[in-house]
């Protein structure tokens, strides 16, 4: 921190020179769109989970599996943390594709 | 300077490399960083009572906070304070802006500590952009491996501490020591840490461009008088370079030098000078760095700074308005109700489950009997002895196969209760009764309604 006082007037110039031909780090549109998806979907999960589990005790509904499943009471919060990430990440992936394609929409005309 | 002016759809996007900038919103920043980070990485660690001060015991179903013991049927506290939350998000971001944005957020103080790495590693943004653009040789690769082992490192142990507050975190350590952990533990801790990585080291502001629902939405709670960072556009234009102690009127020049520093110190990239943008976290770096470079030109400071729209249109800002007020008024009347609730609570539960097989039977001559299975909650961190009483019609009486009821700290309790009434002196069908628990050593008392059927 205390190198900026005195070179900063050259520097200025030199870096904003530096920043036009830095290295590009691309993210397509479709990587932002995964990113959405997944981190929305993450938060509701995370939200969803919480509510579920404060209700519902994972190790009663592994007794009651038909057929049995041999899962401990950690195994049955992940899985239920992870079901609930699919769902509302299919729901987030499907809304994103009808309104992507929808006609009019900037994205298809291009 | 005008190289992105050419807008694509499939934006390509410049990795940032902030310069870093001191200050006294730098230091504001860093105080609450450190703050933040120490609580986070240091609070799993705090004892209370023999055991861990902050756990939320997943298998056990518990939660412990100091010398409070959270039960799943206590849910509604933690919905409370989730909404109690929410509501000092609107309330703070009418007030000051996108405070939590620059100084709270997860998202910031990890991307931050991230940069800061970096830094260690690969040194100023000058010889970090510098070392980018270089060809792949020794040196480089050196570096980069170092900042890729503190990054992967600080994440496995941000994963540790986060999987440490599931799970007793001396425990945790010890299993971790003798490579004994258990899978799902593992699991959570790759997991965490990976998403640390990819938030903090590698997406950094693109999660508050593109992924983060409040960035878009925080608008609908600003008003006018909301603080927020902005340009004097006025003072500052029209924007040129020119010589320390050159008269800038004499040149027709406002007091931007267009020196490009507010650009370089902004950790999302943009020019704070094209007015108010979304992608904001209001971090107040560029207030900083033109701060400094004023300073340099003696001109006077400000020229970036906190303000208000209202100050902007040359008008009075207030702070004391009727939003201010309302989201004032609900978030105390919340937070009072809160620990008022949460200072009545009694750690005591009774449910009252009626026996399903038969309605009624007459046990002795002259007397109806219900049936019914008792659960007690001792809720409580020492054991309690209780007493039951039932009432709500003449005669009723209740029996129960233990003379007294003795419940350990945090157990559960089934005991079968018997009730009789005598018969004719009420009509048939169903008539409401009351279970009443009183603690014999505590004043824990609790009542539980049910319903009593005679023929």
């Amino acid at each position: 921190m205390p190198d900026h006082d005195n070179a900063s007037e050259n520097e200025h110039l030199e870096a904003s020179q530096d920043a036009e031909d830095a290295p590009l780090r691309e993210l397509s549109r479709k990587q932002r769109d995964i990113a959405v998806i997944g981190w929305c979907s993450f938060l509701v999960a995370a939200v969803a989970t919480m509510f579920f589990f404060a209700w519902i005790d994972p190790l009663t509904l592994i007794e009651s599996a038909q057929p049995p499943i041999s899962v401990d009471i950690m195994g049955g919060y992940a899985i239920g943390f992870f079901f609930f990430w699919a769902l509302s990440a299919a729901s987030a992936a499907l809304t994103v594709y009808l309104i992507r394609t929808r006609r009019g929409h900037p994205s298809v005309d291009e | 300077m005008e190289n992105s002016t050419h807008k694509s759809l499939y934006a390509a996007h410049e990795k940032i490399h902030p310069r870093e900038i001191d200050g006294l919103f730098a230091r504001l920043r860093l105080g609450s960083m450190l703050a933040l980070l120490g609580a986070y990485y240091l609070a799993a660690w705090l004892q209370w009572d023999g055991r861990q001060a902050l756990l939320f015991d997943l298998p056990a179903r518990k939660f412990y906070i100091f010398g409070l013991v959270l039960w799943p049927q206590d849910f509604f506290f933690l919905s409370w304070l989730l909404i109690i939350a929410a509501l000092a998000l609107f309330f703070f971001t009418a007030l000051g802006g996108r405070l939590w944005c620059g100084y709270a957020c997860p998202q910031t103080v990890w991307t931050e500590a991230f940069i800061w790495m970096e830094r260690l590693a690969e040194g100023p943004r000058s010889k970090r952009i510098k070392l980018d653009k270089a060809k792949w040789s020794g040196k480089k690769l050196n570096r980069k491996a170092i900042k890729q082992v503190l990054w992967v490192s600080f994440s496995l142990w941000t994963g540790f501490t986060f999987v440490g507050y599931f799970t007793p975190i001396r425990e945790l350590t010890a299993n971790a020591a003798t490579f004994s952990l258990g899978g799902w533990e593992a699991f959570w801790i790759v997991f965490y840490g990976f998403a640390t990585y990819g938030n903090a080291g590698f997406l950094r502001e693109q999660v508050c461009k593109y992924m983060c629902p409040y960035a878009r939405f925080q608008s609908a709670m600003f008003d006018h008088d909301s603080l927020i960072i902005s340009y004097d556009e006025r003072r500052g234009e029209p924007r040129g370079s020119r010589r320390r102690n050159e008269d800038p009127k004499s040149k027709q020049l406002g007091d931007c030098i267009d020196c490009q520093m507010c650009v370089q110190v902004c950790p999302t990239g943009i020019d704070i000078r094209k007015g108010l943008q979304y992608e904001c976290i209001a971090c107040a770096a560029c207030i900083d760095a033109c701060d400094s470079v004023m300073d340099k030109m003696a001109y006077p400071l400000g020229l970036i700074k906190y303000t208000t729209q209202q100050a902007i249109d040359g008008k009075k800002s207030r702070i004391l308005r009727p939003r201010i007020l309302i989201y004032g008024f609900l978030l105390t009347a919340l937070c009072v109700g809160f620990l008022a609730a949460l200072a009545l609570r009694t750690p005591l539960e009774l449910d009252v489950i009626r026996d399903r097989n038969a309605l009624y039977r007459e046990s002795r001559p002259g007397f109806i009997e219900n049936v019914y299975t008792l659960r007690i909650i001792n809720k409580d961190t020492v054991s309690h002895d209780f007493e039951l009483s039932v009432d709500g019609l003449d005669t009723i009486s209740v029996e129960t196969n233990s003379d007294g009821i003795s419940v350990g700290a945090g157990e559960i309790q089934t005991v079968a209760a018997r009730v009789l009434v005598e018969d004719g002196i009420a009509a048939g069908g169903g008539h409401d009764i009351n279970f009443t628990l009183t603690g014999l050593d505590s004043s824990n008392t609790t009542t539980e309604q049910s319903r009593f059927f005679l023929p």
